[in-house]
């Protein structure tokens, strides 16, 4: 037998080429169908991977906030109501193929700015993103459909869409998309963490010759959100996110004449049965909890597995963390990039912390990450002690825990609070039925979590009535 | 999940000194393979003489033609292996077979594959198929036995890892995807569902077995992506000759031609 070498074949670091070139040094915001300075100032952009400043964007004044809102009361008022559907739905076309041409360059700026892992942008994100632009120019002229039978339809007027969280092209779409094939003008405020993505977009709304106004984009803070809230030209506010940020909105929003349209996404459990094939499940969870984190994903509160089958699954478990492949995000061999911003991984930090020293027992990954940029390895949390903000959400930091019954899984879960989503791995129909009836979620994958598919989602007709007056 | 990460694995980006790595490492645990029906001393002779000069794992034959073979890679270091026990159906007394392996092993064989029984597999005669595969590993006392599991005909990914199972717990040393003569052979999903059984074998007995991928390989960028698979879901140790081949009569040429 010959001799090989096995240590030669390595995954080489295959990072993407000149990156750079996609990013401009400077932002303002784009309103009114142009890019104008903000009054505000600006702030740098960090890459989450290294730390370094990627961009200066703009920070928008109640000035500024002012002129977008304006700009897009204009486009509502002098163009884009008066369009007739079918004409609106060919501005949209044209939008999304614009979005198709940029896709690549949308998705390098991604891994940028929220750390995505290139590969997963290239091959879900974005993808998912333009087939959410498609889908929503498609029901631009078919709005009829979109309500019940009989309603009439009238647009809002102007929407402010706020943005939140991972994944911000997709985030983006499903912001703006929906808003417009329902008739309205967008101000879109991306999360201040991951702007840089929006911006780009707004280059496709140049290229695709969009009415000008009829898309604002404009990068803040806090004070940013809260003027364009409290706008009294803005009629209706559009937010799919955390439950408390979307409590806030609505406070913010209750008396005034303004639609809330706030989803919140609330964290949901997974469930691992004995019978369930434990690689796959194991497969599973670690896709939906730490790689494939989408906007609508319900971020995973906790994990419960069964008793009989728990020493396996840790096994498989940590074996399977160990095999994720972390680093720079623009890497096409990188699983898993870093968090977005260094508020959220010292959150994430102080969580672990606290729970170990309320007598948990971590597991963590030991991958070994850079030192500079946002990272925080993949964890398992075993017995975190319950009681209140015990399901805050704290990813990657995963609490885990053992059942013994359904039911006690059941009980247990229930007490965790409502959820957008759950997952259930078995390899019996009866018992997911079982749990799928009684569990306090909105939605139940079996042997899967959350399967993003615009066609399908609530984001579809359901969505769009909420855009509409009837 | 296993097809959504198989295919992320199979489709890892392999570049530069990796590759050659790769390709250098796909040759070493080539098993070069001729089984047609019009094979003759002179063509097996001529693939031996191809499999000398290349220095791969083995050369697999019928096991008319394992003394040829063994004559033409005499000194090389390159091993002898046959299809043994009614290749490719199994549909022989099992006396014959285990016949059929003795004669192979007394021709000079080093290696033997032999397929498991699939009609007593699929008709849920799971303890006769376990009690051949004792038998014939008992006949091959001493050399390599590669079980192969003929993965397209089994319908499911459970009955993949059940039969993968079966053949680790009977001691086989490797377990291996396919005759090549099946309309389903070898797919990244298979090869990692076969890779999670490997896995928990070494988990629950400390047994280290080997995987043999067959039919179908043809190209070079197809055996970079099966090598990143073995690598990441089985690690380091696994890429060896000892514990992984690639069985295939064409795949040489394209990797002799990949730089």
């Amino acid at each position: 037998m010959t001799e090989a070498t096995p240590a030669g074949f390595v995954l080489a670091p295959a990072p993407v080429e000149a990156p750079g070139a996609v990013l401009r040094g400077r932002y303002g915001l784009f309103a009114g169908g142009d890019w104008c300075e903000a009054a505000g100032g600006s702030v740098a952009s960090i890459d989450p991977a290294n730390e370094r400043p990627l961009a200066e964007v703009g920070r928008a004044s109640p000035e500024d906030v002012e002129r977008a809102v304006r700009g897009a009361r204009r486009a509502y008022d002098k163009y884009w109501r008066k369009l007739r559907p079918a004409e609106r739905a060919k501005h949209l076309f044209r939008l999304a193929r614009a979005v198709g041409e940029r896709s690549g360059e949308l998705a390098l700026v991604q891994s940028l700015d929220a750390g995505t892992p290139i590969r997963y942008g290239r091959e879900h994100d974005l993808p998912q993103t333009l087939a959410t632009f498609f889908a929503y120019a498609g029901w631009a002229d078919k709005l009829p459909w979109a309500v019940r039978a009989g309603e009439r339809t009238r647009p809002l007027g102007v929407i402010a869409a706020i943005g939140a969280g991972h994944s911000p092209a997709l985030d983006a779409a499903c912001a703006i998309a929906p808003a417009l094939a329902a008739g309205n003008a967008v101000v879109f405020v991306p999360s201040e963490a991951t702007p840089l993505t929006a911006l780009s977009l707004a280059q496709a709304c140049l290229d695709a010759d969009l009415p000008p106004g009829v898309v604002n984009i404009v990068t803040g803070d806090a004070r940013t959100r809260a003027a364009l809230l409290d706008h009294g030209d803005v009629d209706a506010v559009t937010l799919r996110g955390p439950r408390r940020q979307c409590i806030e909105v609505e406070r913010a929003l209750a008396g005034m004449r303004k639609r809330a349209v706030a989803r919140p996404v609330a964290g949901g459990s997974i469930f691992v049965f004995e019978d369930a094939p434990l690689e796959a499940a194991v497969e599973g969870i670690v896709r939906s909890v730490w790689l494939q984190r989408g906007p609508f994903a319900p971020d995973v509160v906790r994990l419960f597995v069964q008793e009989s089958v728990l020493a396996e699954t840790l096994d498989l478990l940590e074996e399977r963390l160990r095999g994720i492949r972390h680093g720079d995000p623009l890497d096409e061999n990188t699983d898993l990039g870093p968090l977005e911003t260094a508020e959220r991984r010292d959150a994430v930090a102080a969580f672990v912390r606290r729970a170990v020293a309320d007598g948990a027992s971590a597991l963590a990954s030991d991958a070994s990450l850079p030192e500079r940029g946002f990272w925080y390895a993949p964890t398992v949390l075993r017995d975190v002690p319950g009681g209140p903000g015990s399901a805050a959400p704290c990813l990657p930091a995963m609490p885990l825990t053992s059942f013994r019954t359904a039911r006690e899984a059941l009980d247990r879960a229930k007490g965790l609070g409502r959820a957008s989503g759950a997952g259930v791995w078995t390899s019996s129909g009866q018992l997911a039925a079982f749990v799928a009836e009684r569990l306090p979620a909105a939605a139940v994958w079996c042997n899967a979590y959350e399967r993003f598919d615009v066609g399908a989602h609530d984001g579809g007709a359901s969505g769009l009535r909420d855009l509409l007056h009837t | 999940m296993l097809e959504a990460r198989a295919a992320a694995l199979f489709t890892r980006a392999v570049r530069g000194v990796a590759r050659v790595a790769g390709r250098d490492l796909a040759i070493a645990c080539l098993d070069l393979t001729t089984l047609e029906g019009d094979d003759t001393p002179e063509t097996v002779r001529a693939l031996c003489a191809r499999a000398r000069s290349a220095r791969v794992a083995a050369v697999c034959v019928y096991p008319t033609f394992v003394d040829a073979a063994r004559r033409a890679l005499a000194g090389s270091g390159v091993r002898v292996a046959a299809v043994a026990g009614a290749f490719p159906s199994g549909h022989s007394p099992l006396d014959v077979r285990v016949s059929e392996t003795r004669a192979a092993l007394a021709a000079g064989a080093d290696e033997i594959d032999a397929v498991i029984d699939r009609g007593a597999f699929l008709a849920g005669r799971y303890d006769e198929v376990a009690e051949e595969l004792a038998v014939l590993r008992a006949a091959c006392a001493g050399a390599t036995l590669k079980v192969i599991v003929e993965a397209g005909e089994l319908g499911s990914y459970a009955a993949l890892r059940r039969a993968c199972d079966l053949a680790l717990a009977a001691g086989a040393d490797f377990i291996k995807t396919s005759t090549g003569k099946s309309a389903i052979s070898t797919t990244p999903p298979i090869a990692l569902a076969m890779c999670d059984a490997l896995r928990a074998h070494r988990r629950a007995t400390g047994r280290c077995a080997g995987l043999k991928l067959a039919g179908g390989i043809r190209s070079a960028g197809a055996a970079l992506g099966y090598l990143a698979l073995v690598k990441e879901a089985l690690g380091d140790d696994w890429l060896h000759p000892a514990r992984l081949r690639f069985g295939a009569s064409r795949l040489l040429d394209d990797l002799a031609a990949c730089a």
